[in-house]
């Protein structure tokens, strides 16, 4: 774990985009690269700039949380996705764990949660 | 003909309620098996003249006739069902036309008969037909009696009746023409407690579900008022309060944010389940099997989901099915049963089917009137079929939208209708000083009739010299004068005892007519049919009894006359082609007058529940659209700011031990955050019910609401005492979507006004009425606002107005009754 991880933060809403921001800053060793507004604009930051973890919002305008997620896992799979919403798990369809994206209600959400997800995925990945 | 081609697919389900051979079809059937009965009636009275009185061979050719007849009639009750009403009616008609046809062709006196059976088609098609489909129908009713009349007049029959003896003739005259009178006007009454019935139905159905939509509205607004809003309020103290522990006793701070994470974390919690039960965002999500499993795992008895070929319906259907899951699934549980089974099923046609079967005991009796399952599955187009007590069950199936077939009618079809749209429109113009009632149109009508018809018999007694004349006068002058007399009656709001005088005299006088001029037997019965068809929307069943036997004694007794009588010589010293003119004109106007009667009862009636179906719909997808809106609101605004707020805090726990004054900083940024998601949450409570209202009554409120306008508002209310909660909360919304139209349309200048009178009888009044640019009338059209107003005004059982002229403002006025 010598390497910081670049954390992209999308979200429609602009006050959880500086909730998630201000997590981000306080963790160790994560460094905020971006922020975008719809899943469309991430898979957009994405192809132009280099992220190991995407903090996605799953209720946003267009094509939605959970397309974007899957979409992101299809065209780089080496970037970890943690979905993050004011509904509750069982709400959302069960193929996203199978396809590797973790899920966070964003009320538990911090930087403990953050550290732990992290710690997670990176483990479970060989 | 292969023996089951119209066979429903085997994955529809067996209807679980009424047999469908027992259905009736508001009298169909039971029409078809009078119909059936009178045929073999009338088989067995030709078998026994043909072995008894007439060795005739067309007699044996005739039987075989109607015994065919009666076959066609035992098919079509057999395979009658609600797929099969429109071709059934189509298959009646046109067994009944060509076996009048037959008749008078054989026997030309049976016109007396037939001119009654001809009419029947069109008057038992009036409950199940489209307007599209009636016209043609009717047209052809009026072509196949002027074509049965011509017939039966111009040519001159087997002579069979001349071997028949005249007493049974006479009696089977008697029979067949009482018979088929009461059918008809049986008829007309079914089509009108039918459509009446399904009109009622949907206004307490619409009553039903604005009083359930407005219960939930207040609760909505009590539960976020009492929860969420005050224990926010409480949080942003507390955040202040930890703010000042960083500074002063930095140890006790963190516990401190531990205990506001936890708090928010409930709040959020709530507010989910609150926002959950106003619209499921799962449903739009995820679909009715997500969505109604979700529901089930919150339930508090077991409750079994099976769900098979379901795909995605639109979205007020799934609503609307969900919808009456959720409810039974929170009916209190039934003690003895074993919980709930819902199956939701996708049929192969695009339909859907659902079942709920088991859980409480769903019973019709409740204080707060439940909304039903039909409450829900009717708006959108479906029917449900309920069985109450012990293993209360549901079955509801809704049908796939399917474009409406575009015309595809042949010109014969078309020329029908043609004639049909024709009569209607001269109906109209003949009594267009009343269209609304149709009683009064119809007196305004049998006056003209009767005036024209009087005139003639008069001119023809002067020419002929008839010594009768003064009779003849006297009944005719008497009729006008008695129809004049109804319609005076009727126009002052006595429309019962207007309709049973023109009913009376009008039976005195065809029967006098009759015996003087017996030939117009031919037409009287059709005629005599009329003064109980304008009766019928005014009466009670027993009331409506009564007439019916009343008018089949004057149908006896003027059938009667009508063969016995000599007549006085009028129609003797009358030339021949005259007379037959007489009856062939005469057979088809006089059903015309029937028809456009049942037309203009059925056209006002109908129009009236389609009206209200609107209404209904549009209720519905209003408040479907305000809950998602809500449920928007909610989870944009209030769930994430708290969401946000939960997340800052616990950067504020990592920053504490190493950078207390920016941990302070965001403190601060998090009350005021919190501040505006209090607020956001009180404009949204009072969006859904005001508070002002419960606590300082509707006068308050709309003072309340006038002093916020950007106009210069005035209110005034006048003798009203507190209205029950409905009615304050429907005039409530009224004024204000008249102030909001005033606002957006009256001009910057504009003042309004604002007025509630209450009347003695608890009746009130609004009048909301704007100084601004006005508009045309023609321009007004039902804008959204607008029709908001009429289905609330509406609901509440109130009428409603607007006047605008240009350059004259606007005015909006409603009337609730007591």
């Amino acid at each position: 774990m010598s390497r910081t991880v670049r954390v992209l933060v999308v979200d429609d809403l602009v006050s959880f985009q500086r909730a998630a921001g201000a997590v981000v800053a306080v963790a160790d060793g994560f460094a905020l690269e971006g922020t975008a507004g719809s899943g469309e604009e991430a898979l957009e930051f994405l192809d132009r700039t280099a992220v190991d973890l995407v903090l996605m919002d799953v209720s946003m305008p267009g094509m939605g949380g959970v397309e974007a997620s899957l979409r992101i896992r299809d065209r780089h799979p080496q970037v970890v996705v943690l979905l993050l919403s004011v509904n509750r798990a069982d709400e959302l369809p069960g193929r996203l764990r199978e396809r590797g994206i973790a899920f966070c209600a964003k009320e538990a959400f911090g930087p403990e949660p953050l550290e732990a997800q992290w710690r997670a995925a990176t483990t479970g990945d060989p | 003909m292969a023996r089951r081609h119209h066979r429903r697919p085997m994955t529809a389900p067996a209807r679980p309620a009424t047999p469908p051979e027992q259905v009736d079809f508001l009298g169909l059937r039971a029409y078809l098996r009078m119909n059936l009965v009178a045929a073999m009636v009338a088989v067995a009275v030709l078998v026994a003249i043909r072995v008894f009185m007439v060795a005739s061979d067309l007699l044996v050719v005739v039987c075989l006739l109607v015994v065919a007849l009666c076959y066609a009639l035992w098919r079509l009750d057999r395979r009658l069902s609600d797929r099969r009403v429109i071709h059934t009616i189509a298959l009646l008609a046109a067994l009944n036309w060509s076996a009048a046809l037959a008749a008078v062709f054989i026997v030309p006196f049976a016109l007396i008969i037939v001119g009654l059976v001809v009419l029947t088609p069109a008057m038992l098609a009036l409950p199940h037909l489209d307007r599209a489909r009636l016209e043609p129908l009717f047209g052809a009713t009026l072509v196949t009696a002027a074509v049965v009349a011509a017939a039966a007049r111009l040519q001159p029959g087997s002579g069979l009746e001349q071997l028949v003896p005249a007493w049974l003739v006479t009696g089977l005259v008697v029979l067949f023409v009482t018979l088929i009178s009461g059918l008809i006007m049986f008829a007309a009454w079914r089509s009108h407690a039918g459509i009446s019935a399904r009109a009622s139905a949907i206004r307490e159905s619409r009553e039903r579900l604005v009083a359930a939509g407005e219960r939930e509205r207040r609760e909505i607004e009590r539960e976020l008022r009492d929860g969420a809003e005050r224990r926010l309020g409480s949080a942003v103290a507390w955040i202040e309060r930890t703010r000042r522990l960083v500074t002063d006793a930095p140890g006790e701070a963190t516990g401190s944010i531990d205990d506001l994470i936890e708090e928010l974390a409930q709040v959020g919690a709530e507010l989910r389940t609150l926002a959950h039960g106003i619209y499921p965002a799962i449903l739009a999500d995820r679909g009715l099997d997500a969505a109604v499993r979700h529901a089930a795992r919150g339930a508090g008895m077991p409750v079994a989901v099976q769900a098979h070929d379901l795909g995605r319906y639109p979205p007020e259907v799934e609503l609307a099915v969900y919808r009456c899951c959720v409810d039974a699934i929170r009916e209190p549980p039934d003690p003895t049963g074993d919980g709930l089974t819902v199956r939701l099923r996708g049929r192969p046609d695009g339909g859907l089917v659902f079942e709920i079967a088991g859980g409480g005991p769903s019973a019709p009796a409740g204080a707060a009137r439940p909304i039903t399952p039909a409450d829900r599955i009717g708006p959108v187009g479906g029917h449900v079929l309920v069985r109450h007590g012990p293993g209360p069950r549901v079955h509801g199936e809704i049908d796939p939208i399917t474009p409406t077939r575009p015309g595809t009618r042949g010109p014969a079809s078309r020329a029908a209708a043609a004639i049909w749209r024709t009569v209607a429109g001269a109906w109209s113009g003949l009594a267009s000083e009343a269209p609304a009632e149709v009683s009064l149109s119809g007196l305004l009508v049998l006056r003209g009739f009767v005036t024209v018809a009087g005139a003639f018999v008069v001119t023809t007694c002067l020419v002929v010299r008839n010594p009768w004349l003064g009779l003849v006068l006297a009944v005719s002058a008497a009729t006008v004068l008695a129809l004049t007399w109804s319609i005076r009656l009727a126009r002052r709001r006595r429309l019962l005892p207007g309709v049973l005088v023109a009913d009376a005299m009008c039976s005195v006088s065809v029967v006098l007519a009759t015996a003087l001029v017996p030939v117009t037997l031919y037409y009287h019965p059709i005629l005599s049919v009329i003064p109980s068809l304008l009766a019928i929307p005014l009466l009670s069943r027993p009331q409506f009894l009564g007439v019916v036997v009343a008018n089949l004694v004057v149908t006896v007794v003027l059938t009667l006359v009508g063969r016995l009588s000599p007549g006085v010589g009028i129609q003797q010293r009358f030339p021949a082609p005259l007379l037959d003119l007489d009856i062939v004109l005469s057979v088809p106007i006089c059903t015309a007058l029937v028809l456009s009667l049942a037309w203009r009862a059925h056209v006002s009636l109908s129009e009236r529940a389609t009206a209200l179906q609107w209404s209904r719909e549009r209720l519905i997808a209003a408040g479907d659209r305000e809950r998602r809106r809500i449920e928007r609101d909610l989870h944009d605004g209030a769930q994430q700011s708290l969401a946000a707020c939960a997340v800052r805090l616990r950067v504020v726990q990592r920053l504490l031990p190493v950078r207390p004054g920016q941990a302070a900083a965001m403190l601060g940024e998090l009350a005021d955050e919190l501040r505006q998601a209090v607020r956001e949450l009180g404009e949204l409570a009072h969006g859904l019910y005001p508070a002002a209202l419960i606590e300082h009554g509707l006068e308050e409120a709309l003072r309340r609401v006038a002093r916020r306008s950007p106009l210069a508002t005035s209110v005034a209310v006048h003798n009203v005492p507190r209205p029950r909660p409905e009615v304050a909360l429907g005039v409530y919304f009224c004024c204000l979507e008249g102030l909001q139209n005033a606002v957006k349309h009256a001009g910057e200048n504009a003042t309004v006004s604002m007025r509630l009178v209450g009347g003695p009888d608890g009746e009130l009044t609004f009048d909301v009425s704007d100084t601004g640019v006005g508009c045309d009338p023609a321009l007004l059209g039902r804008g959204h606002g607008l029709s908001n107003i009429e289905d609330r005004v509406g609901a509440l059982g109130g009428s409603f107005t607007v006047h605008a002229e240009p350059g004259a403002g606007v005015r909006i006025r409603g009337r609730i009754g007591p």
